[in-house]
Formats: C-alpha cells, structure tokens, sequence
C-alpha cells in the first residue's frame, strides 16, 4: 500500500491505493473492469475509495504522479491475474466486525439446490454471451469470464457457508456485497474453478455402489496380495 | 411439436421452471425446493424424467395394441 496526504482546496486528504495485486479487492477490479475508459484518475478513486470530485480538489494535480507509477505497474501485473490457478485453501470474511473462515479447497461444491442452479445459470449465460460474441471454435481457450459473473458464482458459493442462513435467492445474490471486499487473487480462482467444471458443480461424492465396488476391488487386491505371499517363497 | 407451440418462452424465467415443476406449480413450496441438498433435486429430476419416458413407451405399446 502507498499511502500519501495531499493538500487541496478545502484542507487535505489522505489518498491511500493498493500496489501489489494481492492487496486489491474483488470489487476495486470489477469497478475498474466496468469503465470503458479509465484514466488514473479514474484508477486513483477506485483504489483509494474517494470520489473523483474530490480529487479534482486538489491543488498540485503533480502529487498524482507518484500514483501513476503504481497504476501502470499494477496494471501490468493484473494482465497475469488470469493465469493463477491456485485455490486458496481458507478465504476469511468480516462481515459486522465478525470473522468467518470458510474452507473452500475441501469443499468445492455449490449447495444448497437454489445455489446450484442460480449458479449454472449464470454460468450459462456468460459462456453464451462469449459464445454469441466470438463463435463457437475453441472458445474454452480464449474464454474468460467477467468479474461481474464471477462475483455473482461466488456469492451463490458463499452465502450459506458464511452466514449458515437457509438460502435464500435475494439474500444470496445480494451477498455478492461481500463477495467483492474478497481479494481478487484469492476470489479468481475459486470463480474460475466453477467454470472450468461447468456444468458440475458438485464435488463428487461416492455413492453406495461404488464405494461397495471399491471395496471389493480393494478385498480382491488383499486377497491377491495374500495369495502372491503364498506363491513367493 | 413443443417448440411450434412456443415453449421457449418459458426460457426466461430459467432455473425457476425446474422449481415451479418440482413444486408442482405451488409457489408456497418454491423456498423449500431452494433450500435441499442438490443431489436430491437431481434424483427427483431423474425419477421425473424416467417416469415420462416409461409413460410415452408404454401408451406407444397401448396404441399399437390397439
């Protein structure tokens, strides 16, 4: 973080803005991702949270400078953002001052039944829309799902583990509030996780035939076993 | 034959039909459907989609019978 006190017409402001990636927010990104032109200007409000206005106040508009370095750079690492697979093995939410950890890595599927299918549909929709825009040739290999869908999954994801409420669709989707205070690097792969199983969201479980078909396999292995202790001398 | 008569309207209410169907069209029933473990939506899903695949061969055999 960089953090720098500003004078402005008014009096002074404290502009504080992220520097490496894993300190920017979900939300920071998506409001970044959702300008179709961002100046740093634009960069500087999003990721210290002050208005645009405000900056506007200040007098020597060159003490921005030293942000714009830090933008550019941090415009460079989120090019690679989308090439980090790595699911994190516990994402901690504060929600009224309370922490909550939640274990993602262990326990990847998307429930109850209302979360699975809001979730499938959100993530059908996104692929269409790709689909619909650039054709359906190898469109897993330059798909990349918006921050918005992926914010939306999430809080499918989340909302039952987190606040243990019964689900609910509107309380759920407006989870994506909290979603968004996640860190990106910690919340993408999740999200991506998800659409890269489309459409199973639901982490396997092992039913009773096949666990008895394991179980067999594993007898006839220890039978073979005992009878190879046999045979060997 | 559904397509003529304009079953993708339903399309936009999405994942609702699923619900609306398993609820048998009572909304009072749609939080409860929600709120189960989703392997036991697919069972019924399942049991539902069998059971008209049997019901459509079996009154195909009746109207050959007949």
């Amino acid at each position: 973080m960089i953090e720098k006190t500003l004078k402005t017409t008014a009096g002074k402001i404290q502009v504080r803005i992220p520097t490496l990636l894993d300190e920017l927010t979900l939300g920071q990104m998506m409001a970044m991702q959702e300008k179709h032109y961002l100046d740093d200007l634009d960069a500087i409000s999003i990721l210290s949270g002050i208005p645009k206005d405000e900056l506007h106040s200040v007098k020597n508009f060159e003490d921005f400078l030293t942000f714009g370095d830090y933008v550019s750079s941090l415009a460079n690492q989120i090019r690679y953002l989308y090439n980090n697979d790595s699911i994190p093995n516990k994402v901690t939410f504060t929600i009224n001052g309370q922490k909550t950890a939640v274990n993602v890595i262990r326990n990847l599927s998307v429930e109850p039944a209302g979360a699975f299918l809001a979730a499938r549909d959100i993530i059908a929709d996104e692929i269409n829309e790709h689909i619909n825009l650039y054709g359906e040739e190898d469109w897993q290999e330059h798909f990349q799902p918006s921050l918005k869908a992926c914010c939306q999954v999430l809080a499918q994801y989340f909302f039952c583990r987190v606040t243990n409420k019964k689900y609910d669709e509107y309380e759920a989707e407006a989870f994506g509030g909290e979603v968004k205070k996640l860190r990106v690097t910690e919340a993408l792969p999740i999200a991506r996780h998800f659409f890269t199983c489309y459409p199973n969201l639901l982490k396997q479980r092992i039913g009773f035939l096949p666990r008895l078909r394991l179980q067999w396999r594993k007898r006839q292995v220890s039978r073979r076993l005992k009878s190879s202790n046999i045979l060997t001398p | 034959m559904e397509k003529k008569a304009g079953i993708q309207a339903f399309e936009k209410f999405k994942y609702i039909n699923t619900v609306n169907a398993l609820a048998g069209g009572d909304i009072t029933k749609w939080s409860q459907i929600l709120a189960m473990p989703y392997d036991r939506v697919l069972t019924k899903l399942l049991l539902n989609k069998t059971e008209a695949e049997y019901r459509s061969r079996f009154n195909e055999l009746l109207n050959a019978q007949r």
